[in-house]
């Protein structure tokens, strides 16, 4: 199957199976997002918005399918993962590009207060003064999604190790192993790449929307599989965010999704089970 | 007088058979209408209890086999859906990681 990488939105993106035509499609379609979305790009439509916090304003059809896809997110998954956490990433130090945050002696600002709700009526958008979106993970997840639905025949879209195929693709899962990734899409979230320091005190970009605060999980890594790269990346970042209820809090919506703690012990919840042992007897 | 009135009774005579004649008449349209009526009734009731009762025919408006509506729109809506993964069979071709 042939390959083709390029960077966007922070990480490598790998496209198999893409015809000539489609693969300069989707890095257009990567990069349109990136501009539209990144909190790093002066003029992007999410700097624009996040600027008029406190008034209302009219944004374009792509901004507004995006945000109502992130606050479905944080219904479904009971808030945990929030679109409105740029104010948190922002006070714990990510305020600049991945790539040019170091160690920082200054200590995170205090954390933003409290939940207010975002208003989205169509194109019309109010932010709550005080908060600023952060739709990077539903952002990426769409864009793999959509590029996937580019691809003529059978292949596989990843961007930054969130994968979605047609067709059937062996993957190689964080810490050991490997799995067939068999219909939809696979998504890790965790804590070992994105991270920095501030005044010596760890942080990482998966905030706990009740405290504001990087979320203190004993995982440092969640895989989770979803029909889509959205739902696995919202299925992964909630088993993160869910802490120890993690593995319950997706059986219960029967997610497959697989756990590496802090001292790199692999769990894997009923679901996921399910899906080899079935997987096994059908063969 | 006889004579006269004989032709008198006989002149009333064909006057009240033509009246019985009529009325006859009457009667036995009114029993034609009355039995066609009833024969259509007949092969209406005939023809839809044959329709609901008999196999072969469709009783009802066709629809098609799929799940009520409300179902549908809260299952597309529901963004937690799950994919399906199984022993891997072949060599990697790609890596999930934390991005």
């Amino acid at each position: 199957m042939t390959q083709v990488r390029f960077e966007a939105m922070g990480c490598e993106i790998v496209v198999g199976g893409a015809s000539v035509g489609s693969q300069d499609e989707i890095q257009r379609l990567f990069h349109s997002r990136d501009r539209c979305f990144s909190r790093f790009i002066d003029g992007s439509e999410l700097n624009r918005v996040n600027a008029a916090a406190g008034r209302p304003i009219v944004v374009s059809p792509l901004f507004a399918d995006t945000l109502q896809v992130a606050l479905r997110a944080c219904r479904e998954t009971d808030g945990l993962v929030d679109p409105g956490l740029g104010a948190a990433l922002l006070a714990a130090g990510y305020d600049r590009d991945f790539a040019l945050l170091g160690g920082d002696p200054r200590p995170p600002r205090p954390a933003p207060a409290g939940r207010r709700p975002i208003f989205a009526l169509g194109r019309v958008v109010r932010v709550p003064a005080g908060v600023q979106l952060d739709l990077n993970g539903v952002v990426k997840a769409i864009a793999v999604d959509d590029a996937l639905a580019l691809l003529a025949g059978e292949g596989f879209v990843s961007a930054g190790g969130d994968i979605a195929v047609r067709g059937e693709l062996t993957v190689t899962l964080p810490g050991a192993g490997a799995v067939a990734l068999q219909r939809g899409a696979l998504a890790t979230s965790g804590t070992t790449k994105r991270r920095w320091s501030r005044a010596g005190e760890p942080q990482h970009h998966l905030m706990d929307p009740r405290s504001g605060r990087p979320v203190d999980s004993p995982w440092s890594l969640v895989t989770a599989c979803g029909a889509t790269c959205v739902a696995a990346d919202i299925a992964a970042k909630a088993g993160f965010l869910a802490g120890s209820d993690g593995p319950a809090w997706l059986d219960a919506r029967g997610i497959p999704a697989r756990f590496l703690d802090r001292d790199g012990a692999i769990r894997t919840n009923r679901a996921w089970d399910r899906n080899l042992r079935t997987a096994v007897a059908c063969t | 007088m006889d004579t006269e009135n004989g032709q008198g009774s006989s002149g009333r005579a064909p006057a009240g058979r033509a009246a019985a004649l009529r009325a006859a008449h009457r009667r036995a349209i009114g029993a034609k209408a009355g039995l066609a009526t009833l024969g259509t009734l007949v092969f209406g009731t005939a023809m839809v209890f044959a329709q609901r009762s008999y196999a072969g025919h469709t009783k009802d408006p066709a629809t098609a086999l799929e799940a009520p509506p409300q179902f549908v729109r809260v299952v597309k809506q529901d963004l937690l859906q799950a994919g399906v993964v199984g022993p891997a069979q072949a060599p990697p071709g790609a890596a999930t990681a934390p991005s």
